[in-house]
């Protein structure tokens, strides 16, 4: 099958963060595609970036500042967390080992660790698909639990207006990560 | 040349928790002109210097938003994406690109 033939429609409310206290909406587009390190999306390209659930969000979050802080130091961070019902007419899901047959890659799991890998399959993908709003793929912190993964959405492929729900505050958190 | 106002500058800088020195070190000024142009509230400066105001300024925003109270944490805290520097050791270098980096990759979140 082609990669457009394995497209589908996807609806879910799912879980977005923004410091505490910001006063930006949680669907704020001032800085999509400034960020260089998100996995799914070269810098340059907007991309708004959701997760199934909680513990994802927070695992996620942690496991960049760890790598990044050094060791003996550690940061904490207050994150506001919004509950954001998206629907979308046109994803991949990369949790489909058929939609990562159909890319011409081998087995997920062994080149999603590398940066430079995921965000050359997602230009590839974005490419490929005409009208491609979005990726659903694996959390790398969980890469063992198939059932929570990640929502990537390009932001100049949707009308926000229609793909997004209004957030729902869920709740603070407070997520504290040391260096290693 | 351009014209900038200095008004809000000894905020930013409280908010940064950067010397007068080390902010003339980022700007690439002199530390009389931070003294100076603190008091005067308003200074006529090269591009260049106006555009490195503004990234400080922007910086402070960014960091005020991601982190509240805990700036001061944020600025005293190496990072390997700074090459092992804390912001304010990179600021002081001039490399105020790297720092909005740091926080933008913060602000919305990181995602794996």
């Amino acid at each position: 099958m082609s990669l457009a033939d394995l497209t589908v429609a996807w609806s879910r409310i799912v879980l977005r963060h923004r410091p505490a206290g910001s006063t930006r909406s949680v669907l704020d587009d001032t800085h999509l595609g400034i960020a260089n390190d998100n996995r799914w999306s070269e810098a340059g390209v907007r991309a708004y970036y959701f997760a199934s659930d909680v513990g994802l969000v927070a695992a996620e979050h942690a496991r960049h500042i760890a790598t990044d802080v050094l060791g003996g130091h550690a940061e904490r961070l207050e994150r506001s967390v919004f509950r954001v019902p998206i629907s979308l007419e046109r994803v991949l899901r990369l949790t489909d080992p058929a939609v990562v047959v159909a890319m011409g890659a081998g087995p997920i799991n062994t080149w999603i660790l590398d940066l430079a890998s995921t965000q050359a399959a997602a230009s590839y993908l974005v490419s490929q698909v005409a009208r491609l709003q979005g990726l659903i793929v694996p959390s790398v912190a969980f890469l063992d639990q198939p059932d929570r993964f990640n929502v990537v959405v390009y932001r100049d492929a949707i009308d926000p207006d229609i793909v997004f729900g209004a957030p729902v505050h869920e709740g603070d958190i407070t997520i504290v990560s040391s260096g290693s | 040349m351009a014209d900038i106002r200095t008004a809000g500058l000894r905020t930013v800088r409280d908010q940064l928790g950067l010397s007068q020195e080390s902010l003339s070190r980022a700007l690439d000024v002199s530390a009389r002109s931070v003294e100076r142009w603190e008091a005067a509230g308003g200074t006529s400066t090269s591009a260049d210097v106006a555009r490195r105001l503004a990234l400080v300024s922007e910086i402070a925003a960014l960091a005020d938003e991601v982190y509240g109270d805990d700036v001061a944490t944020f600025m005293a805290t190496p990072r390997r994406s700074l090459g092992q520097r804390t912001p304010r050791e990179a600021m002081t270098h001039g490399d105020l690109e790297d720092v909005r980096q740091v926080l933008i990759n913060t602000l919305d979140g990181h995602w794996s």
